[in-house]
C-alpha cells in the first residue's frame, strides 16, 4: 500500500489534516509492515508500505519530520517547485499554511527523506497544451541542483488525480514511475493508487490485555491504573482484580470503575496469587497479557515497547524489562540487585535506582531456574501462557515458574533495555506516602465542596418554603 | 482547536495578566515548585512558555533561558530583565514549543520547567510532538519539571517519574511532577 498524506499539525481543519499524535499512532502501527521506497515497493507485497506526502508542507518538516526519524523510516516528498518557500495562498478553500524551504527539504533528505516532483504549479493536466504539459512535467535544473541527493525526482505524483493518458505518456519519458490520487491503478507504475490517510485511520493489530491485580494496595492503586491509561500504545482491555481485600480498596475501586476502559472484578473470597492470576488471566482475551501490581506503576512506553518486542519474532513469548526500583525499601532490592541509583525523591526521601536486567545469554538462561530475571510484569504472549497451563502452585514465586516453563517449551524471551517498569518496595506499614494522602486530601476538599453547594440549595429551597413571617 | 496567537498577544499587552503577582495561590505554586527541584547543580534551565517571566526570574542556572509565543510577554519579560540584579543569567525569546529544537543543540539543557502549556489550547493533538522535542532538548540525566491543572492535563513523557505533589490552585488542584531522563 501506498499512504498519501498532506499536512500533519497540532490540529485537524480539514480531511487533509492529521493530527501529530494519530501519525504517530499510525506510524507505530507501521512496524508491523515493511516500509520502502517507491523504487522497491512490489505491488504485490502486502506487507509493504510507502509513505508519500504532496504540498510539501512546512508542517510536514515541524510535526511529522521527528516521527519519521524516531522510527528511521525513508517516506517520499513529493513538491510543488513553485511554491517551495511560499504559501498555500492559491488554495482559497483551505486555511492559509506555508510549504518547506529548501533547507528544510534538504534536512528532511539527511534523514530518509527523498524528494520527488508534483509538478510545478499544480494545475490540472487533463487537457493542456504539450507545450504546458512540458512546462508542469519538467524540474528546472536550479532545483535539481539544490536537492539532487540520489533517488531525487526519480517520481512524479499528478495533480489532482484527473490526469489524461498524454500526461501519462510524458511522464514515462522523465521519471521511474508515478502515483495518483486516485482514478489509478494498483499494478500500474505509472498510475499507482494511493490510501487517503486521514485521522481515523488505523491498520489492523494485537489486542493487548492489561490486569491490575489488587490486594490491599487501595493507597497506590489509582496510581498504577492511572499509569496504564496514560500509554502511548493504549491497552485494548484493562481489568482491574482485587482479591478481597480488606483496607480502604473498595472506596477506591469506586473511583477506579468509573475510568473510561476499566473493568473491576472483586472476588468475594481471597483466592491467593496463582488462582487470582489465572482468572484474571483467563478473564482477558488480548493476544498480548501483563499483570501490573497495584503497588507500582509502568512507563507511558511500556506496553509500546514491549509489544514491540512480542511482535519481533513468532517465537518470542515474553518481553522483559529493566526495573526503576524506588519507595522506602528500595534500598535494599537496589543492594541484591547491584541497581544503580539515579535519583533522589525530595519528597519522599528515598531513592531511584535502575536495575539494568541481563540480556538473555545461554549462562542466563542456564542459571534461570535458581536465579530469575524477568519481573512478574513482563508480558507475554497468551499463545504461552495456554501451552504451559498458566500459573502454577510451587514452592518458588508464581512469575518465575511460569516463564520458566515457557522457555523450557521453545518460548523465547527479549529483553527491553529501557527502565519502563516502576516497582514499589515497601512494606505495610509504609504505605502512606505524601503523594496518596495528597490526593486524599483532594477529595476531601472536592467533598467539603460538594456538600457545601447542596447546603446552600437546601437553605434557598427551605427559604423559599418557609411562609412569611 | 489551538488558541490564536494573536489572542495571546492582545491578552499580554500588560503585563502581569493572570495576577500571579498579588495571588497567594501563585506565591504557593512558585514556592513548591522550588522547593521540589532535585538538589544539584544546574547549568542550562529551559522554562517553556514563559509568559513574562513570573516563575523564569527565580530558576537556578547559569544560563536561564524564557521562551514563549507571545512577543508581548517576552518584551515584559526582557523589561524586567535588564533591571535585575543576576541580569546577565537570563534571557528570553519568542518562540513556538513545536520549533524549539531548531533554536537549540541537543541535550543543550539540565533542566526543563513547563507550567501550564501542556493543555489542549496551546498543544492540541500533538502530545507525542513536544514528548520528541523536549526529549532532544533535555540531557541525559536532567530533570523536567511540569506543573499544571490536574483536571486538563494528561501526562505522557517517557521519563521516568521521580515526585508528585498536589496542592489546591484557584479552585482546582494543580499536579507538579518532575521527572528524569
Amino acid at each position: 500500500m501506498i499512504l498519501m498524506y498532506h499536512k500533519v499539525d497540532a490540529d485537524v481543519r480539514s480531511m487533509w489534516w492529521v493530527s501529530a499524535d494519530a501519525f504517530r499512532a499510525q506510524m507505530h502501527a507501521l512496524k508491523r509492515y515493511q516500509v520502502v521506497t517507491l523504487d522497491d515497493y512490489d505491488p504485490a507485497n502486502g506487507r509493504q508500505a510507502v509513505i508519500t506526502f504532496d504540498g510539501v508542507y512546512e508542517d510536514v518538516y515541524r510535526f511529522a519530520f521527528p516521527i519519521l526519524k524516531e522510527f528511521g523510516y525513508p517516506f517520499e516528498l513529493f513538491v510543488v517547485g513553485d511554491t517551495i518557500g511560499g504559501d498555500n495562498a492559491f488554495d482559497t478553500v483551505e486555511p492559509l499554511t506555508r510549504f518547506c524551504t529548501v533547507e528544510q527539504l534538504r534536512a528532511m533528505q539527511a534523514h530518509g527523506g527523498r524528494v520527488q516532483w508534483h509538478t510545478a504549479s499544480h494545475q490540472k493536466m487533463a487537457g493542456m497544451s504539450a507545450e504546458a504539459l512540458e512546462a508542469e512535467i519538467r524540474v528546472p535544473d536550479a532545483l535539481r541542483q539544490q536537492l539532487g541527493a540520489p533517488g531525487s525526482f526519480d517520481w512524479f505524483a499528478y495533480p489532482h488525480g484527473d490526469h489524461d493518458p498524454q500526461a501519462v505518456e510524458l511522464v514515462k519519458q522523465h521519471f521511474k514511475g508515478a502515483i495518483s490520487v486516485n482514478a489509478g491503478s494498483a499494478t500500474d507504475r505509472y498510475q499507482y493508487n494511493r490510501l487517503t490517510m486521514t485521522e481515523g485511520v488505523r491498520f489492523g493489530d494485537v489486542k493487548i490485555s492489561v490486569v491490575i491485580a489488587n490486594y490491599n494496595y487501595g493507597r497506590f492503586l489509582e496510581e498504577a491504573v492511572r499509569s496504564v491509561l496514560l500509554q502511548s500504545r493504549p491497552a485494548d482491555e484493562i481489568i482491574v482484580i482485587d482479591d478481597a481485600s480488606t483496607d480502604e480498596s473498595e472506596e477506591v475501586l469506586e473511583r477506579v470503575r468509573k475510568l473510561p476502559g476499566v473493568k473491576v472484578v472483586v472476588n468475594e473470597q481471597n483466592l491467593g496469587i496463582v488462582d487470582n492470576f489465572n482468572k484474571a488471566i483467563k478473564l482477558t482475551s488480548g493476544d498480548y497479557v501483563c499483570i501490573v501490581g497495584a503497588d507500582n506503576r509502568i512507563r507511558a512506553d511500556y506496553l509500546e515497547k514491549c509489544k514491540d518486542v512480542l511482535d519481533s519474532a513468532p517465537e518470542v513469548g515474553i518481553a522483559y524489562t529493566d526495573v526503576m526500583i524506588f519507595g522506602p525499601l528500595g534500598w535494599k532490592l537496589a543492594r541484591y540487585y547491584a541497581a544503580e541509583k539515579v535519583a533522589e525523591s525530595v519528597v519522599e526521601g528515598s531513592a531511584f535506582y535502575n536495575w539494568k536486567v541481563t540480556e538473555p545469554t545461554p549462562e542466563a538462561l542456564h542459571a534461570m531456574q535458581v536465579r530469575n530475571f524477568i519481573h512478574g510484569s513482563s508480558m507475554y504472549k497468551r499463545a504461552a501462557f495456554n501451552m504451559v497451563g498458566g500459573y502454577r502452585k510451587t514452592s518458588g514465586p508464581e512469575d518465575h515458574n511460569l516463564f520458566h516453563r515457557m522457555l523450557q517449551q521453545g518460548w523465547r524471551c527479549k529483553r527491553v533495555p529501557h527502565p519502563v517498569l516502576e516497582y514499589r518496595q515497601h512494606s505495610n506499614a509504609q504505605a502512606n506516602t505524601v503523594l496518596s494522602l495528597q490526593r486524599e486530601n483532594t477529595r476531601l476538599r472536592e467533598t467539603v465542596t460538594q456538600l457545601q453547594q447542596q447546603n446552600a440549595a437546601l437553605v434557598a429551597r427551605l427559604t423559599a418554603q418557609a411562609p412569611a413571617a | 482547536m489551538l488558541q490564536p496567537k494573536t489572542e495571546l498577544e492582545s491578552f499580554y499587552a500588560n503585563r502581569d495578566p493572570w495576577g500571579y503577582e498579588s495571588n497567594p495561590d501563585d506565591a504557593r505554586r512558585q514556592a513548591e515548585l522550588l522547593g521540589i527541584l532535585p538538589r544539584q547543580r544546574v547549568r542550562r534551565t529551559l522554562d517553556i512558555g514563559c509568559g513574562d517571566g513570573f516563575v523564569t526570574f527565580s530558576l537556578p542556572g547559569d544560563e536561564v533561558v524564557g521562551v514563549d509565543i507571545s512577543d508581548n510577554a517576552i518584551q515584559h519579560a526582557r523589561n524586567a530583565a535588564a533591571h535585575h540584579p543576576e541580569a546577565g543569567r537570563f534571557s528570553f525569546r519568542t518562540g513556538s514549543i513545536f520549533e524549539l529544537d531548531e533554536h537549540f543543540p541537543p541535550g543543550h539543557f539540565d533542566l526543563i520547567v513547563i507550567t501550564g502549556v501542556l493543555y489542549p489550547q496551546y498543544i492540541g493533538q500533538a502530545k507525542q510532538a513536544v514528548r520528541l522535542k523536549v526529549d532532544q532538548l533535555l540531557a541525559d540525566g536532567g530533570t523536567l519539571v511540569c506543573c499544571h491543572i490536574e483536571a486538563w492535563y494528561q501526562p505522557f513523557f517517557w521519563f521516568n517519574l521521580i515526585d508528585q505533589m498536589m496542592y489546591p490552585y484557584r479552585g482546582h488542584t494543580h499536579l507538579l511532577e518532575v521527572y528524569r531522563k
